[in-house]
């Protein structure tokens, strides 16, 4: 950048590129070296340190400019280069700091008057005594409170405030020790996220401690302004001297504060808070008091970050009871749904929450006070839709600002915390929290214009109490709370996955086991077929052999044998075609059921074999789609069925018709025969089943095959019949099967 | 081209009853034939193997497959590498109607394969056209 932008070109706080400020603070002098320690630029108020009469201190060596005791302590300092440590020397019987700081085209230092005389064992026992006092402070509210009241005592500033941030980066003042004389008090005050923008609040986490030492002089030039190594503004973002943005200069000038310092208080690598001090009147803490002050903040930091954890694990280690259950109750029966839903303890007892919901295997569960379905889906549509949800989980305290329910909804059920049970959009866990009315008291109007007329950005003027009605937002979530959402979501998923496994592998074994049951009844009826040979074949030659020598009961004796060995072969048959359907892959098709039905009436030799029977097929009986062998056997089962039980009439009918029902077309095989009892029709489906009387011949397998073809083809079947005045079977199958 | 000229038939099937019922087929119906049956298909390759069997010079063998240590499949396959088998039909004759049985029936170089009948009547019907039309129609070259 090759100059620095003006008021008028910075529309937004965070834009302005603060570590580029080519202006310093007055209480030192900067200058910006060469790697071969020649001068590239200095403040503009670096002739007061050095008696010369050189107009330009440009191009010179730094240390002909600060002196043999720089001279000395500066070599030191660059065999290793470690930014912040910092070195006192002397320069006409006067004492000065020197902060050096690298980067990476140049060197730059800060050169500042020193005040306090330097005592080590002193400085041990005071930082002791502050860690005691902090360290033994009971809660987080009284270590704070410790922490303000003692670097008040060690600064002087007369106003300190422990300034907390919240996830939206607002902060509030929750700590405060003031001098007596300042007499409004902005404990518990909240301040916007853009008092303090996203690039300052980073300047804070690397610098640790900054000091303004007054505002209404913050203005010494950076000459020559441009860097003539990199031809643009120097970065002095590590400078402890850099000037202030104008902004945040005229924003301390409205609250009427001269000198300021900031030190940031970080947990986890984020910054947590700040310690806040102001002064009505420029103030100046030099270097060794600020390197106390950071220690201090560090201190007060390990605390804070020590005390969160704790709290966090205590609070965790609660719910790990309650989370533990739940995993019991769901692998009970491995019923998600129910487990975290049905028992005693159940998911909404968690954490605080109004009420839980859970979305899983297309089914929609809530406990406690949640939205409706309807509701939960739209809320779970969108969340997917847009990129909040791109995480495993997702929570806000306010769903309103996302725009998908109605206000009254949006308030009912503000606060949402949900994590996916999987990719799929409709497995997911939520839990709900309502609204909670509070009432927030701002240190001015946040809502304030931040433009003036000309459009010009301005900081806020007024810090006069505002207090404000929050709506739809509920309580926040807190850390343990989120943690305990997602491990209850990975423990259940670990039990899906369990479930799943142990659902395949049984799955596996019932294969295998109908396989064998197969394979068992095919051998099995065909090792019962060699026998069966036999039996039949010597009572056949029997009969040929000794006819003669044989009475009547000899021959009946003899032909019952045969009959039955012939009954068995044909029982075996129907078996062996019953347990083949399951190991044929059908192929389906559109078939001409009419050639089927005329085919079946051939190949059976029905018009000789049935001379009395009528036989009609409907003569627009509709395509049937299915496999053609397993069609076939449905049909000549029926038709032949009807043949048999209605030969005693004396004009016996069968009638092979059809009728629409909804979407489907149903076959229908009636006859005008022998009939059977009514109350039998759901039972004559099942294999082996026989209602009639022994004189008809049939093993009971041939309705089993037929219901089986029809449910391989997605349809059903059914039976009506009058006991003596016939039956009709009726079907319909799946006009689309998926293979 | 019907002659009732004697011609010999092996039979190798592990059933007695089987070959009983097929002995009776033959000397009621099928009087020219002679037959000679193995129920023991272990001997059976025995004779093979030594010479015993072809020098009894068949014009027909009929094979069971499932049978206990020496398979059917293992007599087709020796009989398959055996040159003086070359023109004798071999047809399998079982209660197997398995179509992966058949498959390696064929690639064992088998003739025709049957399955058994499961009545007499059908049974013996079977055993007359089979045996009639593979010694009185089938030309083989050394007839």
């Amino acid at each position: 950048m090759k100059q620095y932008p003006t008021h008028n070109d910075i529309e937004k706080c965070e834009d302005e590129p603060i570590h580029l400020i080519p202006r310093i603070q007055s209480y030192g002098f900067l200058f910006i070296l060469s790697d071969d320690d020649l001068i590239l630029q200095y403040s503009e108020n670096a002739k007061e340190l050095v008696d010369t009469k050189n107009p330009d201190l440009s191009n010179n060596k730094i240390q002909a400019i600060l002196g043999d005791d720089f001279k000395l302590y500066f070599k030191t300092w660059k065999e290793e280069k470690i930014d912040k440590e910092s070195f006192v020397f002397n320069l006409n019987e006067k004492t000065f700091c020197c902060i050096p700081s690298s980067q990476e085209a140049y060197i730059s230092l800060d050169i500042e008057p020193i005040e306090t005389e330097w005592d080590a064992s002193a400085f041990q026992q005071q930082m002791l005594r502050l860690y005691n006092k902090i360290s033994s402070s009971k809660n987080l509210k009284s270590l704070t409170d410790k922490a303000a009241d003692l670097i008040q005592e060690l600064t002087g500033y007369d106003r300190v405030m422990i300034y907390r941030f919240d996830g939206e980066w607002n902060g509030q003042v929750i700590s405060e020790s003031k001098k007596d004389h300042v007499l409004e008090s902005w404990l518990g005050l909240h301040y916007p996220a853009s008092d303090i923008p996203k690039q300052a609040r980073e300047l804070f986490v690397s610098q640790g401690v900054r000091i303004l030492e007054n505002i209404k002089d913050n203005n010494r030039r950076i000459v020559p302004e441009l860097n003539p190594k990199t031809n643009s503004l120097a970065d002095i973002g590590k400078s402890h001297l850099r000037g202030a943005s104008k902004f945040h200069l005229e924003y301390l000038n409205n609250m009427g504060v001269e000198g300021t310092l900031t030190c940031s208080i970080k947990h986890n690598d984020d910054l947590w808070g700040l310690i806040a001090c102001h002064h009505y009147e420029p103030k100046f803490i030099d270097n060794r008091k600020r390197q106390s002050l950071e220690f201090l903040s560090e201190m007060i930091s390990s605390q804070i970050s020590k005390r969160q954890t704790e709290l966090y694990l205590e609070n965790l280690s609660k719910t790990a009871i309650i989370r533990s259950k739940l995993i019991k109750n769901l692998e009970k029966d491995y019923d998600v749904i129910a487990g975290l839903t049905a028992f005693k303890i159940n998911a909404s007892q968690l954490f605080d929450c109004c009420g839980f919901t859970i979305m899983h295997e297309s089914e929609v569960v809530s406990i406690g006070n949640a939205p409706s379905k309807q509701k939960i889906a739209y809320l779970v549509e969108a969340l997917h839709t847009g990129d909040s949800f791109k995480k495993e989980h997702f929570y806000t305290e306010n769903i309103k600002k996302y725009e998908i329910w109605d206000q009254e909804t949006a308030r009912k059920f503000s606060g949402i915390l949900a994590c996916k049970l999987s990719q799929q959009q409709n497995e997911v866990l939520i839990w709900w929290r309502p609204e909670r009315l509070q009432e927030i008291y701002w240190g001015g109007n946040p809502h304030e214009k931040q433009q003036d007329k000309d459009q010009r950005l301005n900081p806020r003027k007024s810090f006069e109490k505002f207090s404000e009605q929050v709506y739809s937002t509920s309580n926040p979530w807190k850390d343990f709370e989120i943690s305990s959402a997602k491990r209850l979501t990975s423990d259940i998923k670990n039990v899906i996955v369990t479930k799943f496994g142990e659902i395949s592998l049984l799955n596996k074994r019932l294969n295998e086991l109908n396989k064998e049951l197969e394979n068992f009844s095919y051998s099995v009826s065909h090792d019962l077929r060699g026998p069966l040979r036999g039996i039949d074949g010597f009572a056949q030659i029997l009969l040929e052999d000794y006819k003669d020598v044989l009475d009547e009961s000899g021959i009946e004796s003899l032909q019952i044998i045969i009959n039955a060995a012939d009954r068995m072969n044909q029982l075996m048959d129907d078996i062996l075609s019953y347990s083949g359907l399951s190991k044929v892959r059908p192929k389906f098709k559109w078939l001409d059921a009419k050639a089927i039905c005329e085919q079946i009436i051939v190949d059976n030799n029905l018009k000789k074999e049935y001379p009395n029977t009528t036989i009609n097929i409907a003569a627009d009986l509709p395509e049937i789609f299915g496999d053609q062998a397993m069609m076939y056997q449905l049909f000549a089962n029926l038709i032949l069925n009807a043949c048999k039980y209605s030969v005693i009439k004396e004009k016996p009918v069968v009638i092979i018709d059809w009728y629409i029902s909804g979407e489907n077309n149903v076959y229908q095989v009636k006859d005008n025969g022998i009939g059977f009892d009514g109350a039998h029709a759901s039972k004559i489906f099942d294999i082996f089943t026989r209602i009639v009387k022994e004189e008809y011949k049939g093993t009971g397998v041939g309705l089993a095959i037929a219901q089986r073809v029809v449910l391989k083809h997605n349809g059903n079947i059914w039976a009506d019949a009058k006991e003596g005045e016939g039956a009709s079977f009726s079907f319909y199958v799946s006009d689309s099967i998926e293979e | 081209m019907v002659t009732e000229k004697i011609k010999t038939v092996v039979c190798i099937d592990d059933h007695e009853q089987d070959i009983k019922l097929l002995k009776r087929v033959m000397e009621k119906e099928l009087k020219y034939i002679n037959l000679i049956t193995y129920n023991n298909s272990e001997e059976a390759m025995g004779n093979i193997l030594d010479g015993t069997l072809s020098q009894f010079n068949p014009a027909l063998l009929l094979i069971d497959i499932k049978m206990p240590k020496i398979s059917g499949f293992d007599i087709l396959q020796t009989l398959k590498d055996d040159i003086s088998y070359k023109t004798v039909p071999k047809i399998v004759l079982s209660s197997s109607a398995q179509k992966k049985d058949i498959e390696q029936a064929f690639d064992l170089s088998c003739n025709s394969y049957i399955a058994k009948p499961t009545t007499f009547p059908k049974f013996k019907e079977t055993i007359i056209h089979t045996v009639t039309y593979w010694l009185s129609y089938n030309l083989r070259s050394n007839d």
